[in-house]
């Protein structure tokens, strides 16, 4: 009983080793954009160019790093973000992903636990840059490291 | 009785309401606060201490918006503060929105800001400064409108505690009244000054829009919604993240129950929070003291002076009897 509880022990090691060995696909193999023109805060600041490839292979380790992907606490159903298309489905699951914006348009009172687009893509990346350089610290870090003022 | 909900100032009587349930604050003139003043008179002599009544109960308007704060999202880019004072048509301010210099001093609300974000240190073990918005919270049951003489002050089913500086006389009780100091006053004009406050954008919300600092913050540290609604997800978002909030939403109780609520994952006294508040209005203070003022001041000097009246009257007629007396005698 004890060797198959090391056994097991030392399979599921090897497994999180294995896993985490592999290293990311880049996102433009994946079908995913290379780079999204963000533009929510055109008012003030120029477009932002976020460079989708580069953060999918470098930065990130999964998709799910940045988008709902069946962590422990989602309870979104698949086809909340992903087309009902079987065969673009099968074909590859990340081809399926909806915009983020069909969810996370413009902010509706009515369900506050879902952030409008400004609001979810600054959540993602505060999720990382938050801290980095002057970000959160004073105003002057939105332009430090995304954003051109106008 | 069943707890009601106060309407305008919780004082003596609600005010009257259109059919819209919205409470229509012109109709309260000199006359009507005349009117209100005889009223408390009549219950003085009536005896009836007690009618300047807050429910202790109170829920606030079912249907009321609010405003969820989360301060662990805030990072101090006064978006919220540029989009107010551009809504309000506000005076430009005297350094940049983007200045951080403003963050070395403790500001309040002004005149010529109806909100401010200031700074705090964060947590000894790091995570960097954590950022307060402060506004007015639009209390459940507003000390402010309690305190107000003239019925300038009055909630709105919406949420907001609004202000009629037509009525307003520039007493400034509510600024001593306020719990948390927000209401500032203007003293731009000699003739006509005015209290000015955050309104909530009632006048947005009544278009279906969210306020314009909701709408401008980029971090998610605003969340506007319905005030039921906003206490479920709140209590969501600490059951989910228990590492990064306190188990406490300043504002769902504190002095009866605020629209403006926040989350924090530092205590609430080190980012200037006042922690001494009770959960029930504040207008129970003083609503004793205040019932009996009209008792004491209308109907004991009547029974004194009754009570005068009468020995009085013993004694002069006991000494024309001590006279007759003499007189016989």
């Amino acid at each position: 009983m004890k060797s198959m509880t090391l056994v097991s022990f030392l399979a599921g090691g090897a497994l999180l080793l294995a896993m985490t060995a592999v290293p990311p696909t880049p996102a433009s193999e994946l079908g995913g954009p290379d780079t999204i023109e963000l533009n929510q805060l055109e008012g003030s600041y120029q477009p932002v160019i976020f460079d989708h490839r580069r953060h999918a292979a470098e930065f990130a380790g999964s998709c799910g790093d940045c988008h709902h992907q069946h962590r422990g606490y989602e309870k979104l159903s698949c086809k909340r973000c992903h087309a009902i298309d079987k065969a673009q489905f099968k074909e590859s699951v990340v081809r399926s992903f909806r915009p983020c914006g069909n969810c996370h348009g413009d902010y509706d009172p009515a369900t506050p636990d879902v952030p409008g687009l400004k609001v979810a893509f600054h959540e993602v990346c505060f999720s990382c840059h938050k801290g980095m350089g002057d970000l959160g610290k004073t105003p002057a870090g939105c332009e430090q490291q995304c954003h051109t003022r106008k | 009785m069943a707890p009601k909900r106060t309407t305008k100032n919780a004082g003596n009587g609600a005010g009257p309401q259109d059919e819209t349930g919205g409470t229509v604050s012109k109709l309260i003139n000199r006359r009507a606060f005349l009117g209100s003043a005889v009223a408390l008179g009549g219950a003085a002599l009536a005896g009836a201490p007690g009618t300047a009544g807050a429910s202790p109960n109170l829920e606030g308007w079912p249907d009321s918006f609010g405003m969820l704060t989360d301060l662990t999202a805030c990072v101090g880019c006064r978006s919220c503060e540029r989009a107010c004072n551009e809504w309000n048509g506000l005076p430009a301010p005297e350094q940049p929105f983007d200045e951080p210099g403003v963050f070395d001093e403790a500001r309040r609300p002004t005149s010529r800001a109806y909100t401010v974000v200031n700074r705090y240190d964060g947590p000894a073990d790091g995570g960097g400064p954590v950022y307060r918005k402060i506004q007015c919270n639009h209390c459940n049951e507003p000390a402010c409108a309690t305190a107000c003489p003239a019925h300038a002050y009055f909630k709105t089913p919406e949420g907001a505690v609004k202000y009629d500086a037509d009525l307003c006389f520039g007493c400034r009780y509510c600024m001593t009244a306020c719990p948390f100091g927000v209401p500032a006053y203007s003293y731009e004009s000699a003739f006509e000054p005015e209290i000015v406050k955050c309104t909530f954008c009632h006048d947005r919300v009544k278009e279906g829009r969210i306020p314009a600092c909701a709408e401008a913050c980029p971090a998610g540290a605003l969340t506007f919604g319905k005030r039921s609604d906003l206490i479920k997800l709140a209590r969501r978002r600490i059951e989910s993240q228990p590492e990064r909030y306190l188990d406490h939403i300043y504002g769902e109780r504190e002095v009866g129950g605020t629209s403006w609520m926040y989350l924090s994952g530092v205590p609430f006294g080190d980012l200037g929070f006042p922690t001494d508040l009770p959960n029930y209005p504040l207008i129970e203070n003083t609503k004793g003291f205040l019932s009996a003022v009209p008792t004491v001041l209308v109907v004991w000097p009547a029974l004194f002076g009754m009570c005068y009246s009468a020995l009085k009257r013993r004694e002069e007629v006991a000494g024309e009897e001590q006279k007759k007396e003499n007189d016989l005698g």
